[in-house]
C-alpha cells in the first residue's frame, strides 16, 4: 500500500472507529461524543472555530518563521565562525533544557498574559532546534573531494555555500521541518493553553472547564487535521524539490 | 619549457611523509607517479594542487605558484571518488566547473566536452544513474572542461574493475592525444602507467623519488598495444624498477 492510499484509509477509518468505540465504552455523549455530535458543533460554530484556528495559525507561521531566521543564521554562523559555535554551545544547551513553559511563565509576568511574545517565545524553542541541529549536519556532510574541487576552482566561500553546501544541505533542512514546522502548531497549542484568551489552546481550556465535550474533540480533530496537513504539506514540497530522485524512492 | 616545477619539497605531518622531492614536469607531457600503498603520492599531488601547503620548497605551475594557478584556473584536479554533485545532471555537474569559473558557455561547451566523452546519452541523467565508468567520465569531463593547461589525476580510475579501467584508460589516452594538455597522473597500476604515460615515476615507501624512465612508445596509443610485445618488456622493466623500490619492505606495515 502506497503512503497516499493509507492517509486515505485512515481519515476514513477514525470516525468508524470512533463510533465504534463510542459504543464499546458505554459512555454517555457528555463525556465521549459520536462523531456526528462533533460534526454538528464545528457547522453549528464554525465561525468561532475559524476566529481561533486563524490565530493559532498566525502564532505557528511567526514562532515558525522567527526560528527559521535564528536557526538559520546561527548554522551558518557555526560553520564560518567555529569559534562562535563554541561559544553559543552552552547557550544552547542551557535554552533547551530548561523547561519551555517556564521561560513563558516569566515572559507572563515580566509583559503580561496579553502579549503574543509569550506563546511566540515556546513556538520558537520548540522548533528552531531541529532545524538547526539537522541545517549544520547538512552544511558540514559536504563531500571532501567536492571541496577540493571547489578549492582548485578558485571558488570563492559564496559560490561554495550556494553552488554546494546549501544544495547539499537542502535536504537536511526538509527532513527537519517535517519535524518543526508540525511541532510550531503544537507549540502554539500548548502556549494558547497555557497564556491565552484566543486561540486553539485557549478552545480547549473553555471546552475543559464549562465541561463541553463536543467542543473538546472538535478542537482535537481541527488541530489534527492542522499538524498531519503541516506534515503532508512538507513532504508533498519535499518531492517536489527532490523530484530528481524519484527513481531512488521508488 | 617546464610546465611543473617542483623543488626540494618536504612534508612533515606527524611523521615526514615526502623528503627532498625535485621533479620538473615538461609542457604537454604525461607523468605518472607511481609507487606502493602511502608512499606519498595523493600528497605530492594534492601539494601540486595547491591543497596541501608544503613544510618546505615549493611548487611552480606556467611560472606560479600553486594558489595562483588555481586563481588563474590552469589547473584540472580529479579524484579516485567521482566529484560530482548528486543534484546536478551530467551536463550540470561540467556547467558548474564554468559557472565558478566564470567562463564564457559560448566558448565552452559542456554538450560538446560530453560528446568527446561517450556520454551524449547521459546528459540529463543525475549521478546515481549512471554507472562508475560513466561517473568517472563525468567528473574528468567537469575537470577539463575549462580547458586548463595543467591536469593533475589521483588515480582516477582506482575503484573500477580491471576491464572497465583498460576501456577507460583506452579512451583517456585518446582524448588526451588532441589536448595536448600537461598531466601528472598517480596510479597504483604499472601497466595503466606505462600505457598513458610519457614518463613513469616511482616513489620509494619513505617519501623520495626514485627512478624514473621514459616510456618511448609511440602516440596516439591504441588498445591493440597492450598486447605488443615492446609495451609488455616496458612494464616489466617497470615491475623491476619497483620491486627493487620496494625489496624489503614488510607487506605487513602496508
Amino acid at each position: 500500500m502506497n503512503e497516499r492510499r493509507a492517509y486515505i484509509l485512515m481519515v476514513f477509518s477514525i470516525p468508524i472507529l470512533w463510533g465504534i468505540a463510542v459504543k464499546a465504552s458505554g459512555l454517555p455523549a457528555f463525556v465521549i461524543p459520536p462523531p456526528s455530535l462533533v460534526a454538528k458543533v464545528l457547522i453549528e460554530v464554525a465561525g468561532e472555530f475559524w476566529f481561533h484556528t486563524r490565530a493559532t495559525l498566525e502564532e505557528a507561521f511567526a514562532g515558525y518563521l522567527i526560528a527559521n531566521v535564528i536557526s538559520l543564521t546561527l548554522a551558518v554562523s557555526f560553520l564560518y565562525l567555529p569559534e562562535f559555535e563554541s561559544f553559543i554551545t552552552p547557550w544552547m544547551v542551557l535554552i533547551r533544557n530548561i523547561p519551555f513553559v517556564t521561560i513563558a511563565s516569566i515572559m507572563v509576568i515580566t509583559l503580561g498574559s496579553d502579549s503574543p511574545i509569550p506563546k511566540l517565545v515556546i513556538v520558537v524553542l520548540i522548533t528552531f532546534y531541529p532545524i538547526l541541529a539537522n541545517v549544520i549536519k547538512g552544511l558540514k556532510s559536504v563531500d571532501p573531494v567536492l571541496l577540493d574541487r571547489m578549492e582548485v576552482l578558485h571558488a570563492s566561500k559564496w559560490q561554495v555555500f550556494i553552488k554546494v553546501r546549501w544544495p547539499t544541505a537542502l535536504p537536511y533542512y526538509v527532513a527537519a521541518n517535517e519535524i518543526s514546522f508540525t511541532a510550531s502548531i503544537i507549540g502554539a497549542i500548548a502556549g494558547e493553553w497555557l497564556f491565552a484568551k484566543r486561540g486553539l489552546g485557549f478552545v480547549i481550556v473553555r471546552a475543559l472547564m464549562q465541561y463541553r465535550a463536543d467542543r473538546l474533540y472538535a478542537a482535537t480533530l481541527i488541530s489534527s487535521v492542522l499538524s498531519v496537513g503541516a506534515y503532508i504539506l512538507v513532504k508533498a514540497i519535499e518531492r517536489w524539490l527532490f523530484r530528481w530522485k524519484a527513481d531512488i524512492r521508488d | 619549457m617546464t610546465t611543473i616545477s617542483v623543488t626540494n619539497v618536504r612534508m612533515i605531518f606527524t611523521k615526514p611523509v615526502l623528503t627532498g622531492i625535485s621533479l620538473a614536469v615538461q609542457e604537454g607531457e604525461f607523468v605518472s607517479i607511481v609507487g606502493p600503498s602511502g608512499c606519498g603520492k595523493t600528497t605530492l599531488l594534492r601539494i601540486i594542487a595547491g591543497l596541501l601547503k608544503p613544510t618546505e620548497g615549493s611548487v611552480l605551475i606556467n611560472g606560479l605558484g600553486s594558489r595562483e594557478a588555481c586563481r588563474q584556473h590552469l589547473l584540472g584536479y580529479a579524484s579516485q571518488s567521482p566529484a560530482l554533485l548528486p543534484f546536478r545532471t551530467t551536463r550540470g555537474n561540467v556547467r558548474l566547473t564554468l559557472e565558478i569559473t566564470g567562463q564564457n558557455h559560448t566558448n565552452y561547451q559542456p554538450e560538446d566536452l560530453l560528446v568527446q566523452f561517450g556520454l551524449e546519452k547521459a546528459m540529463e541523467l543525475y549521478p546515481h544513474q549512471l554507472s562508475g565508468g560513466m561517473r568517472q567520465r563525468n567528473a574528468i569531463a567537469a575537470a577539463m572542461i575549462h580547458k586548463p593547461p595543467v591536469i593533475l589525476m589521483d588515480e582516477p580510475f582506482g575503484a573500477l574493475d580491471a576491464i572497465l579501467r583498460n576501456m577507460l584508460g583506452d579512451w583517456l589516452a585518446n582524448i588526451l592525444s588532441t589536448t595536448g594538455q600537461t598531466v601528472v597522473f598517480v596510479t597504483h597500476s604499472i601497466s595503466e602507467a606505462v600505457f598513458l604515460s610519457d614518463r613513469v615515476v616511482f616513489m620509494t615507501p619513505d617519501g623520495r623519488l626514485g627512478t624514473s624512465f621514459e616510456v618511448n612508445l609511440p602516440r596516439p596509443r591504441r588498445r591493440e598495444l597492450r598486447n605488443d610485445i615492446h609495451f609488455a618488456n616496458l612494464v616489466t622493466r617497470a615491475n623491476q624498477a619497483l620491486d627493487k623500490i620496494t625489496q624489503g619492505q614488510d607487506w605487513r606495515s602496508q
